[in-house]
């Protein structure tokens, strides 16, 4: 069984491959029955020496590819044969891989077995799904929320017992006040250092905080009281002067600005004298200040908590928080500000240290009220 | 993610580490290297410096002077010298990779399936160590088997033989996986022997590995011819009774006599796989028959003793000293779908 290829390349030639190769069926097939023909072995000898089962072998020759085993195997069995045969191998190998190009598809498709997945865990897919629907979500929320979250004036107003410590109110009256104004600044702070002193005296129940209010207070109602009927636009006019003072220190407990008048009625006749000194000493100067002061709006949430936006006249927001029972807000000295207030009936408006009557009925929402000290008091 | 982007810098390769012959695929431009795996080592004042890798090497073998050495470092298909393992390997990477090793490609290797853990950490050291950025291994015969395009992922049995440098590898798969191997340490290199042996003691004359090899491909054959001496070899080596160089003519018949135990021993490998194979499995064999790759598998008749030793047909693959690089290749090409033939130690 030593065979040569050498050797049998010669008998190949002689069973001419070119004339074989035009034939219709099966080139290779056809060449390989005639050189078992010519060797005179029929095809169970053959099976039987190669080990190959006969159907196989005459799948070869008749060129029924479809029924060989996979590629790898058909051309192994061909190999075989051709060199029992004493064909040249190589040769047949190739023209059958020609022959039977779409019998052998080359490689074959190697799919390994996979587990059936369990399809509790989500896929990948579904993992992105998710999270896209998430971002969308989220930059809709966001874009939603942006649009009416624009800067607010959040800071909460200054306590008053720090606000006292400001020189403010020279800085109002020197805004607001001409010439004059600098004699009157010194005139209000004088009972605002002196006022302490008076209230330890005079035996106020708190210490600070009341006390001032209650010199004050005792001094403005004094002077609307007493100098009302005397010079009323000149009354009217001078606490305003002192008023930023004056409300600033009873901003930290509105209450005191009501219980003022109170205060004032009954304490009038003792501090009131040195008070009225103050006053009467500043009255003149008052009097004498041009009647430019600004009137000044406090808002109050007297019954319960409230929220209040204040917006400016070109539609800028100024203020939107809500104010907690007892906290008030004083609204800064601009012109065209409008308020929209959650719930009229716990929202107190004072003018000028004057209370108007409630803007509404309770939890009545009411928009874009003037908050113009006149449009105010007209209002009311 | 980072390693992901150098990966498609990167040349990845699959390497078929071979006893005798290396063999490179890089992916998607196919075998790029096929040298024999010996490395020349010169030492220099007591340092250890390369000279020589490949073909260059193995011409030195067995003839160099004291301070040059001609190493084969892997032996039985598992590394012997684990450092001028390691060189060849780097040798051989940088000499496919030359892109300035700027990223370190991915490599597969493929170990025999009777490797003990020991031994396939080692290829997977020395492979990481000369410049892989992640290694895998794959066993011989499953990669022996893609390479051969057997079916191997189908409910149906397949029996590869594959005989390499080193060890010869028979192995019965289905459904993508081994379902019985057995790995003998027999090969080439076993084939190697058994001639100088028997030349030694029939002749009395002392040759060399290279002779021997060079016989073995010329007239090397699994059974002496039906009549005669058939073909015959000049052969040249050492006499061993006088010391003199000297030459003479061997025949087929007297190398396949000399052959015959190697040849005896993987027929009994073939024979023990089949015994241990389940009987479904057995009916494909029957029906398919048993496929050689490897180089043993270019040894002349060594078909046709298998065929008659255990009356299968047998075909020899395609190509078949390069099957185990191909179907390394394709697990490399198609790594995401072949990934479970694929182990790594680590």
């Amino acid at each position: 069984m030593a065979t040569n290829n050498q050797d049998a390349f010669p008998e190949d030639g002689e069973t001419g491959t070119e004339p074989v190769v035009a034939a219709p069926v099966s080139a290779v097939g056809a060449t390989l029955r005639d050189a078992r023909e010519k060797m005179g072995c029929d095809l169970p000898t053959a099976a039987d020496r190669l080990r190959i089962r006969q159907p196989f072998l005459r799948a070869l020759e008749e060129g029924r590819h479809q029924d060989l085993p996979g590629g790898t195997y058909a051309i192994g069995f061909l190999r075989s044969y051709a060199e029992f045969l004493g064909l040249d191998e190589e040769e047949m190998v190739r023209r059958f891989k020609r022959e039977a190009a779409d019998a052998l598809t080359g490689r074959a498709e190697l799919v390994f077995p996979s587990p059936v997945s369990e399809g509790r865990v989500p896929t990948g897919a579904i993992l992105f799904v998710g999270l896209i629907i998430a971002a969308a979500a989220y930059g809709g929320w966001y874009w939603l929320s942006g649009r009416s979250h624009s800067v607010a004036n959040l800071v909460s107003p200054l306590p008053g017992r720090l606000s006292s410590l400001l020189d403010r109110p020279a800085d109002l009256t020197g805004k607001t006040a001409a010439a004059p104004s600098p004699v009157t600044a010194p005139a209000v702070k004088t009972p605002a250092k002196t006022a302490p002193a008076k209230s330890v005296v005079v035996a106020t129940p708190a210490k600070t905080a009341p006390a001032q209010p209650a010199a004050t207070a005792s001094k403005t109602p004094a002077a609307t009281n007493s100098a009302a009927p005397a010079s009323k636009d000149a009354a009217v006019k001078t606490p305003t002067v002192t008023a930023p003072a004056a409300t600033k220190t009873p901003a930290t407990k509105a209450t005191a600005t009501k219980a003022a008048p109170a205060a004032t009625t009954s304490a009038t006749p003792k501090p009131a004298t040195p008070a009225a000194s103050v006053t009467a000493a500043k009255a003149p100067a008052a009097a004498t200040a041009p009647a430019a002061g600004p009137s000044q709006v406090v808002l109050t949430a007297m019954t319960g908590d409230c929220w209040i936006q204040v917006q400016s006249k070109d539609g800028q927001l100024v203020l939107s928080r809500l104010l907690h029972k007892g906290e008030s807000y004083d609204v800064p000295d601009q012109s065209g500000l409008t308020l929209t207030v959650g719930d009229a009936a716990a929202l107190q408006v004072t003018v000028d240290g004057k209370v108007l009557p409630a803007l509404g009925g309770a939890g009545q929402v009411l928009h874009n009220i003037s908050l113009d000290p006149k449009a105010l008091q007209t209002r009311g | 993610m980072f390693s992901k982007l150098t990966g498609w810098m990167s040349a990845d390769m699959a390497i078929d580490l071979g006893t005798a012959n290396t063999l490179v695929y890089v992916k998607g431009r196919g075998i790029v290297l096929n040298e024999p795996s010996v490395v020349a080592i010169a030492e220099e004042r007591g340092k250890k410096k390369v000279l020589a890798v490949g073909d260059e090497a193995k011409l030195m073998l067995g003839r160099t002077p004291g301070y040059i050495q001609a190493i084969r470092p892997l032996r039985d298909g598992v590394i012997a010298d684990f450092e001028v393992a390691e060189e060849m390997i780097k040798h051989f990477i940088r000499k496919v990779h030359n892109r300035r090793s700027f990223a370190s490609p991915l490599v597969i290797v493929c170990v025999p399936s009777g490797s003990t853990a020991v031994e396939r950490r080692a290829i997977q050291e020395s492979a990481e160590s000369a410049g892989a950025r992640r290694v895998f291994l794959i066993e011989e015969p499953m990669a022996a088997a893609i390479g051969a395009g057997l079916p191997v992922t189908e409910p149906t049995g397949s029996m590869v033989v594959d005989i390499g440098g080193g060890t010869t590898e028979v192995a019965v798969l289905s459904l993508g996986g081994i379902v019985y191997s057995r790995s003998v340490r027999v090969g080439g290199d076993k084939m190697d022997e058994a001639i100088i042996a028997y030349i030694r003691r029939n002749h009395n004359l002392l040759i060399g590995e290279g002779s021997a090899e060079r016989i073995k491909k010329e007239i090397g054959s699994a059974c002496p011819p039906e009549d005669g001496e058939g073909r015959t070899m000049e052969i040249k080596g050492r006499d061993l009774m006088n010391g003199v160089p000297k030459e003479l003519v061997v025949s087929e018949r007297q190398i396949a006599e000399s052959l015959a135990e190697p040849v005896g021993a993987i027929i009994e490998a073939v024979k023990v796989a089949l015994e241990h194979t389940a009987p479904e499995l057995a009916a494909d064999i029957v029906d398919k028959g048993i496929v050689l790759t490897g180089g043993g598998a270019l040894l002349s008749n060594l078909d046709y003793v298998l065929r008659h030793a255990t009356g299968l047909p047998v075909s020899i693959a395609d190509d078949p000293l390069s099957c185990v690089a191909l179907g390394t290749g394709r697990a490399l090409e198609e790594m995401p779908k072949l990934k479970n033939v694929l182990s790594s130690m680590y």
